[in-house]
Formats: structure tokens, C-alpha cells, sequence
């Protein structure tokens, strides 16, 4: 399957213009999580008993098609649906709705670590830039205003990383860069770009039962130096947590010079929906996220998840601290018997004897 | 695709196999092929009891994350401790040495409103 084929797929397309990564994860979430619904015939959002009846799509089109963005920032997110009319002309029990949905997002600074990664050994902590946890696996990322954050929701009949990848680099050629898909999913500077094999887009993906979410990062202009300096922790002596794999990154806006971030968004929503807009504020039933934006806030989460490690305490050569659901379990070793009581603490990378 | 034809499925893609008074669960064949490599896979402890439908891990394969439901409501009285040096075991053998948990049901009549191979196999083949 190719590139067109996903583009015929996208039905819909939305953007926010909240730049809380913990709303924004969350609504990811949301997405992927409602689109494993079938759907209502002529509704291309995924609808459910939280709607309101009989109006769960916002009755007009609040913005002029061929104009993604609105005037203002009033409208928070913006939903396109290519085949909306046709839809609504098939009548119910027809059709089973898009395929596909695009959500595009920006954050305020912010480090976000795979599912199965350990946070103290991935970020630089003190910074006290924000940590978060997706729900989707790979490696550790930098969000901030010059990187835009594309999210793909795709049914599992028709998932296809390849094809999606190439769809969303035709996309970030329009913008005027030769970008192509490279190893581990990303996208990469191709070989007419100004730096050849640089990485512009780091990916990653969530499968639920019926749904899968496949995302990633684009680098417009991102502080690449406080990136580097970000994405560096703790050396642990074990674990079960996937490592990141670092890469030599490049920024958009030095490769095509005068790129903008709002513009970037524009042009990569053309690209990749035949663009209708609408407010998701009507479409997500109030508070649905407040559940899952506390999850991305607590330590229980961030934290609490981390798959078992061991690290040398500073200052004990030879004691070990155990951590587990990123509580000590047991320290061993010359320090034991002094630091007894950190077992059942939360574990903090200032331990030291 | 291989199918268990001994074992009941989620639509999650989970099966659960009859093993004395106790359950077997783990990922169906098709389900670690579309996942791929796998190379992470995190299991609860023993002694949990967990529901049907709850989540009762995580795998990862390249930079794709699943959770795992629980495919009936249960205590886990053992998991498969080979998969954290060898998470491939999935890949390799999902039925068998891939296995993930061992639980005793909480509520034994949950097997029957389990898809059964042929059912399963059917819903797995849209995908």
C-alpha cells in the first residue's frame, strides 16, 4: 500500500492548540481509544453514549474549508472530515467511516519517554523541564514549540508503518525537504537535502485492540541543544528498560530556511487531508480527559512504571539499591545496613551514602 | 497464521488454554506477527488477582507498545520467567514456551464467552 492510498484513508484531521503535553497525550489516547469503535453512519468521529443524542457532530462547518487554521486561537482543535457529506447522505447503518484520523499537535518544552523506559536514566531530571510517559513504545524525545508532533490513528485491518511513513514523509517533502523514511521508523534528510542523513522525525506506535496509534515528532525548530542536554540521565547498573537510541538530529527550518512552525502545520494538514475543519472542544464530551491527564501528571505513572533496575548509590562503590515500580526494594552491599531505611521509598537519584 | 486450536481468544488477540484446574495466557501467533520482534515483555506479579479484561502487562516490539487483558478474571500463580532474558520466545513459540501467566480462574464460566479457534481465526483474518 502507498502513500495515496493512506491519504484517501484519512478521513479526518485535527490540531490543537493547547501546548500541555499532558492534554495532548491524553487526547491521543482518547482518539486511539474511540476509534477501536465502529462508527456511525455519518459521523466520522467515533461517537458513543457520552454525545449528545442526535448532535454528536457540531451542526455547521464553524471554519471555510481550505483555511486549516483559524483566525485566533479561540478554536482549540480542528477536525477536517473529507467525506462528511457523502456520509451524511448515505444514511444510517451505511459505512463504517474513515480508516484513518490525523491529530497535530505542539508542546511546550518537555521530555517524553517510551512506555517501557527508565526516566532516571534517560532525562536530566534537575532541569525541571517536564517528564512524561506515552503509551506507545521506543525511545526517549524533546517536545518543544519548534517541533510538531503528528499523530496517525489507524484501524488494524489496514495498518501499514511503510506505507504510513511514506505518507507522512510525501507530506514533509511538500514542505520543500527531501526527507525519506530510514531505520527504526524515523524519517531522515535525503540525500538532496542540505545535510544528508540527518533525522527530522523519530516514531513510535501503540497497538489496542482495533486501533493503532503511530506518531512521531518533526523538527522545525527545536532547541537541539537543550535536546542533547535533556536526554541524558543516570548510568544504572541493570535493567529491564529499553535504552533510546540516539541519532544525529537536524532542524526543518535549516534545511528549507524560513520555515516556520505555524506554517509547517498548515501546509503538513493539506498535505495529508483534504481539509474540512472543525472544533474537536464540540466533538470531546467535557472532562473525558481528566482522567488520563491526571495518570500523565502523577509519579505513579512516570515514575511508577518503570521496569526494574539496579544502580550503585553515589558515594558506595559496591552497594547496589534494587528498584522496583521505581520503589527500593532492597540495597545490598557495604551500604546496607545504614540505609535500611530507604526500602519502600521512592527512589531518588540523590541517594547517596 | 497458527492457531491453538485447544485454546479460546480476546478479540485483544490473548488466548487462554485449560490446564488442569488452571489457565495458560499468552499472545496469539497472530498477534506477536503483526507486533514483530518483540523485545520487551513486563508480567504481573504472582499472587495478583486480576479481572477480565484488565491489563496484565505490556510487550513491546520495535517501538510498538501493547498492553496485554487478561483474558478471564483470575489470580496469577506463575508467569513465565524466561521471557525477561528472551522476550522472542513470543515470536518464536507463542503457544508454548512463550507462554506469559498462569492463573486460576475466578470465574470459570468467562472460558465460554470466549471466541473459540474458528471464531477467532475468522475475526483475526480482517486484519
Amino acid at each position: 500500500m502507498r502513500a495515496e492510498a493512506i491519504f484517501e484513508r484519512v478521513g479526518s484531521a485535527c490540531l490543537s492548540s493547547s501546548h500541555d503535553p499532558a492534554r495532548n497525550l491524553a487526547t491521543e489516547e482518547w482518539l486511539l481509544e474511540r476509534f477501536g469503535n465502529p462508527f456511525p453512519a455519518g459521523n466520522s468521529f467515533p461517537a458513543g453514549n457520552s454525545f449528545p443524542a442526535g448532535n454528536s457532530f457540531p451542526a455547521g462547518n464553524p471554519f471555510p474549508a481550505g483555511n486549516p487554521f483559524p483566525a485566533g486561537g479561540s478554536a482549540k482543535v480542528a477536525v477536517c472530515d473529507a467525506d462528511a457529506d457523502a456520509d451524511a447522505d448515505a444514511g444510517a447503518g451505511a459505512g463504517s467511516g474513515p480508516e484513518a484520523l490525523l491529530f497535530l499537535y505542539v508542546d511546550d518544552p518537555c521530555v517524553v519517554i517510551g512506555r517501557n523506559q527508565n526516566p532516571w536514566a534517560e532525562a536530566e531530571l534537575s532541569s525541571g523541564v517536564g517528564i512524561f510517559r506515552r503509551v506507545s513504545g521506543g525511545g526517549t524525545v524533546r517536545h518543544d514549540r519548534g517541533n510538531i508532533n503528528w499523530a496517525l490513528v489507524v484501524s488494524r485491518n489496514f495498518h501499514d508503518q511503510a506505507a504510513e511513513l511514506a505518507f507522512v514523509a510525501r507530506a514533509v517533502c511538500a514542505l520543500g525537504v527531501d526527507v525519506v523514511p530510514g531505520p527504526r521508523g524515523g524519517l531522515f534528510a535525503g540525500p538532496a537535502a542540505a545535510d544528508p542523513g540527518s533525522k527530522v522525525s523519530g516514531t513510535a506506535r501503540r497497538f489496542n485492540a482495533r486501533s493503532v496509534l503511530h506518531h512521531g515528532t518533526l523538527l522545525v525548530s527545536s532547541d537541539l541543544g537543550r535536546l542533547r542536554s535533556s536526554c541524558r540521565g543516570i548510568a544504572v547498573a541493570a535493567s529491564r528498560a529499553l535504552p533510546s537510541v540516539p541519532a544525529r538530529v537536524a532542524n526543518l527550518a535549516d534545511l528549507v530556511p524560513g520555515l516556520g512552525v505555524e506554517s509547517a502545520i498548515a501546509s503538513l494538514a493539506r498535505a495529508m487531508c483534504d481539509a474540512v475543519i472543525w472544533s474537536v472542544e464540540s466533538i470531546m464530551p467535557e472532562g473525558c480527559l481528566d482522567a488520563a491527564m491526571t495518570r500523565h501528571r502523577s509519579w505513579e505513572w512516570v515514575y511508577g512504571e518503570t521496569p526494574d533496575f539496579t544502580v550503585e548509590p553515589a558515594g558506595c562503590p559496591g552497594s547496589v539499591i534494587q528498584v522496583g515500580r521505581g520503589l527500593v526494594r532492597s540495597v545490598t552491599g557495604p551500604g546496607a545496613e545504614k540505609h535500611a531505611s530507604w526500602i519502600g521509598r521512592r527512589f531518588d537519584p540523590a541517594l547517596s551514602c | 497464521m497458527n492457531i491453538d486450536k485447544s485454546a479460546r481468544y480476546r478479540t485483544s488477540h490473548e488466548f487462554a488454554r485449560k490446564d488442569g484446574a488452571e489457565f495458560v495466557a499468552g499472545i496469539s501467533d497472530h498477534a506477536q506477527e503483526s507486533l514483530g520482534d518483540i523485545v520487551f515483555v513486563e508480567l504481573p506479579e504472582v499472587g495478583k488477582t486480576i479481572k477480565q479484561g484488565e491489563t496484565f502487562g505490556v510487550v513491546e516490539s520495535v517501538k510498538a507498545a501493547s498492553d496485554l487483558y487478561m483474558p478471564m478474571s483470575g489470580r496469577i500463580t506463575a508467569v513465565n520467567g524466561d521471557l525477561a532474558g528472551d522476550p522472542a520466545l513470543v515470536n518464536k513459540d507463542c503457544y508454548a514456551k512463550g507462554w506469559m501467566i498462569r492463573f486460576a480462574p475466578a470465574n470459570p464460566p468467562e472460558w465460554d464467552g470466549l471466541l473459540d479457534a474458528a471464531a477467532y481465526e475468522k475475526e483475526a483474518g480482517k486484519e
